[in-house]
C-alpha cells in the first residue's frame, strides 16, 4: 500500500502525471522524462549552469508606454537571481514574462530552451505548475481561507484525496513557520508577514522547480523581513529550487543573491543604452564603481534626480 | 524647465474632428473584437468542461437565491402599480374587468423578464465586475494562472452558467409575485371580480408568451454575465478602476437588455406571423 509519508519530489512527479492524465495519485509509476520534461529543471546547483528560463530581445509596453526594451536575460538552474532597480523599471513585468503570466509585445520567452509562445494551452498550463510565484501583495484569494488557498493548486490540478491534500497543506504551513490553526483564518485576518508566508506556502504547494518572489519584504517590519529572507534561503537549501527575487531591499540582496541584475527605467536611458546596467555577483554589486548602481545600493539621492524625474513625468503626462 | 518639453514634443495627439472620428472608430472596433474573443474563449471552455460543484454551487446561490428578495419586492410593487395605472384608464372605458389581461400580459411578455434582468444587472452584474476587477488589481487573477487555473474557466464559466440558468427562475418569481400584486390591488382594493381577473388573463396570455419570456430572460442573463465579466477583466488600476468597472458593467448591461428586448420583441412577432401562416395555432 502506498503510504502517506510523501516527499515533495514524489508529490511533484505524481501531481504532474495526474494533471495531464488524471490518474490516481500514488498508483502510477513516474514516467521517464524527456529532454523537455519538468524534472530536468530541478537540478542540483553544483550540477551545471544550464539555463532554466530565458528572455530574448523582449519588448513590452502598456497602453503605448514602453516598459521593457530589447531585454535579454537568463536564469540558470539552481541559482538565486535577484532583480533590483527603482520603481517602474520593469522588474515585476520581467518576472511575469519569465513566469508566462504576461506575453512580450515582441521577443521570446524560453522555458528549458523552448519558446513558451506556440505551446498548446494545456501544455503551457501544465508547465507553469513548475513555477511557483509569491506575489507582491501575496494575492491570496479573499473568498477562501488559508487552507483553501494553499490547497487550490492541488485541487485544481491533481486527483489527490482530501486527506492527502490536508497533509500537504499542513506540511507547507509548518515549512513557512506557521501553525495548523492558521489554516482556518481568512486572508483579511492575517498580518502582512503572515500573508507573505501563506503566499509562499501556496507557491510551494505544487513543489515547483522555480520560485519567483516579487518584492517579498516590501511593507514588512525589519524583523519580519529577516524572517522572509531566511525562508527564501531555507527554501533554496531544502528544495534546491531556482529562485528569482525582485526586491528593493539590499538586505535581501545580501542574504539571498547568487547573482544580481539591475534594471533602469527607460526614461532614464538614451536610445542605445541597455536596460540592464549591472549584472554580477552579490559581492560585486556592493563594490561596483558604476554610479547608477552604487547610488541605488547605498540609497543615495542623485543630484537633480528628483527634479529630473518630475520633469520626465510631466513630459509623459503631456 | 518644463516649458522646454512642449516645443519638442513630437507626438501631439490629433485634436481635429477627423482624428476624433478615427480614434472612436478604432476604439469601437477594438472593443467589439475583444468582446468577441472573450465570448469565443468562454464558449470553448463551456464546451470543454463544466466547473466543479465546489465552485459552482456558491455562485448559483449568490446569483439565484440571494436575488429572490429584491426580485420579489420589485415584482410585487410593479404588479401593484400596473394595477393602479391600468384600472384608472380601463375604468374610464368601462373595461375594468379586463384588467387581468393587461397586468398579466404585460408582466409575462415584457416586464417580468426585463425587471428580473435589470435587478440581476444591478445586484449581480456590478458585483461580478467589481469582484473580478478587484481580483485583477490585487493580482489574484495572475495567481489563478500561476496555480494552473484558467481565469475564464474558473471565474467566467460558473458566473455565466449561474446568470444564464438562474434568470428564468427569477423571471418566473418576478412574474408570479407581480401577478399576485396586481390581483391583490385589482380584486381587494378596486373590487374587480377574481373570476374575471383570471378568465381574461387566461384568454389573453398564452403559454407561448410565457415560454418566449423565459427564453428572452436567458438571453438577458447571458448578456449580463458576459458584459460584467468582460468589464471586470478590463478593469483599470486601483479603487477608481474597480468602481468604474462596476458602473460600466451595469450601464452596458442595462443598454444591452433594452436593445435585446427590442430585437427579440420584433423577432417574436415575426415568429408568431410565420407560425400563423403555417397554420400552427399558438395557445
Amino acid at each position: 500500500m502506498f503510504g502517506f509519508r510523501l516527499t515533495h519530489k514524489r508529490i511533484t512527479a505524481d501531481t504532474r502525471v495526474s494533471s495531464s492524465k488524471r490518474m490516481e495519485f500514488g498508483s502510477v509509476e513516474i514516467p521517464p522524462t524527456t529532454d523537455t520534461s519538468p524534472r530536468k529543471m530541478s537540478v542540483d546547483r553544483r550540477e551545471n549552469h544550464a539555463t532554466a528560463i530565458e528572455i530574448r530581445n523582449a519588448f513590452r509596453s502598456f497602453g503605448g508606454q514602453a516598459i521593457l526594451r530589447d531585454l535579454s536575460l537568463e536564469v540558470r538552474k539552481g541559482e538565486t537571481l535577484v532583480l533590483i532597480g527603482e520603481s517602474g523599471c520593469g522588474k515585476s513585468v520581467t518576472t511575469k514574462l519569465l513566469a508566462g503570466l504576461l506575453e512580450p509585445t515582441s521577443g521570446k520567452v524560453l522555458w528549458d530552451g523552448r519558446p513558451v509562445r506556440g505551446r498548446p494551452e494545456n501544455e503551457r498550463r501544465r508547465d507553469r505548475l513548475r513555477l511557483g510565484y509569491l506575489f507582491q501583495g501575496a494575492a491570496l484569494f479573499d473568498s477562501m481561507n488559508v487552507f483553501e488557498n494553499i490547497a487550490f493548486g492541488l485541487r485544481e490540478n491533481t486527483t489527490l484525496t482530501e486527506q492527502q491534500i490536508r497533509e500537504i497543506v499542513f506540511e507547507r504551513l509548518r515549512e513557512v513557520g506557521l501553525t495548523d490553526n492558521v489554516s482556518s483564518k481568512c486572508p483579511s485576518d492575517l498580518s502582512g508577514g503572515m500573508k507573505k508566508r501563506v503566499g509562499l506556502a501556496r507557491a510551494l504547494a505544487m513543489s515547483p522547480d522555480i520560485v519567483f518572489y516579487d518584492e517579498p519584504t516590501t511593507g514588512l517590519d525589519p524583523v519580519m523581513s529577516g524572517v522572509i529572507n531566511d525562508l527564501i534561503v531555507q527554501t533554496q537549501a531544502r528544495r534546491h529550487v531556482t529562485s528569482v527575487v525582485v526586491t528593493h531591499d539590499m538586505n535581501t540582496v545580501r542574504r539571498v543573491a547568487d547573482r544580481v541584475i539591475m534594471l533602469v527605467p527607460l526614461n532614464c536611458l538614451t536610445a542605445d543604452e541597455s536596460q540592464i546596467v549591472f549584472e554580477g555577483s552579490c559581492s560585486e554589486v556592493f563594490e561596483t564603481d558604476n554610479p547608477r548602481v552604487s547610488q541605488f545600493v547605498r540609497g543615495e539621492i542623485r543630484t537633480g534626480s528628483v527634479s529630473s524625474r518630475h520633469e520626465s513625468r510631466e513630459c509623459n503626462a503631456a | 524647465m518644463s516649458t522646454s518639453f512642449s516645443s519638442v514634443e513630437p507626438k501631439v495627439p490629433g485634436t481635429t474632428p477627423i482624428h476624433w472620428i478615427g480614434r472612436i472608430t478604432v476604439e469601437v472596433i477594438v472593443a467589439i473584437g475583444e468582446l468577441s474573443a472573450f465570448v469565443w474563449m468562454l464558449t470553448r471552455w463551456l464546451m470543454a468542461r463544466l466547473p466543479r460543484e465546489r465552485v459552482i454551487w456558491p455562485i448559483f446561490y449568490e446569483v439565484g437565491v440571494r436575488s429572490v428578495p429584491v426580485v420579489c419586492i420589485t415584482g410585487l410593487f410593479i404588479g401593484m402599480v400596473l394595477a393602479v395605472q391600468s384600472y384608472d384608464t380601463l375604468s374610464q372605458l368601462h373595461f375594468q374587468i379586463h384588467i387581468g389581461s393587461v397586468i398579466n400580459g404585460t408582466l409575462v411578455k415584457e416586464l417580468g423578464p426585463v425587471l428580473a434582468a435589470v435587478m440581476l444587472a444591478g445586484r449581480v452584474g456590478s458585483s461580478i465586475a467589481a469582484e473580478i476587477g478587484t481580483m485583477k488589481v490585487s493580482e489574484q487573477i495572475d495567481a489563478l494562472q500561476a496555480l494552473g487555473a484558467d481565469p475564464i474557466a474558473y471565474l467566467v464559466v460558473p458566473r455565466f452558467l449561474a446568470c444564464f440558468l438562474m434568470i428564468p427562475a427569477l423571471t418566473m418569481v418576478a412574474e408570479g409575485v407581480g401577478i399576485f400584486g396586481g390581483w391583490f390591488v385589482s380584486t381587494q382594493i378596486y373590487g374587480v371580480s377574481s373570476h374575471h381577473f383570471w378568465s381574461y388573463s387566461d384568454r389573453f396570455v398564452s403559454a407561448f408568451d410565457v415560454v418566449t419570456g423565459v427564453f428572452k430572460s436567458m438571453s438577458f442573463g447571458a448578456a449580463i454575465a458576459v458584459i460584467a465579466c468582460h468589464r471586470g477583466f478590463r478593469c483599470g488600476s486601483g479603487a477608481e478602476g474597480v468602481g468604474r468597472a462596476a458602473t460600466e458593467a451595469f450601464v452596458a448591461s442595462f443598454i444591452a437588455i433594452l436593445a435585446l428586448d427590442f430585437i427579440l420583441a420584433l423577432l417574436t412577432i415575426q415568429l408568431v406571423k410565420i407560425l400563423l401562416l403555417l397554420g400552427i395555432q399558438i395557445t
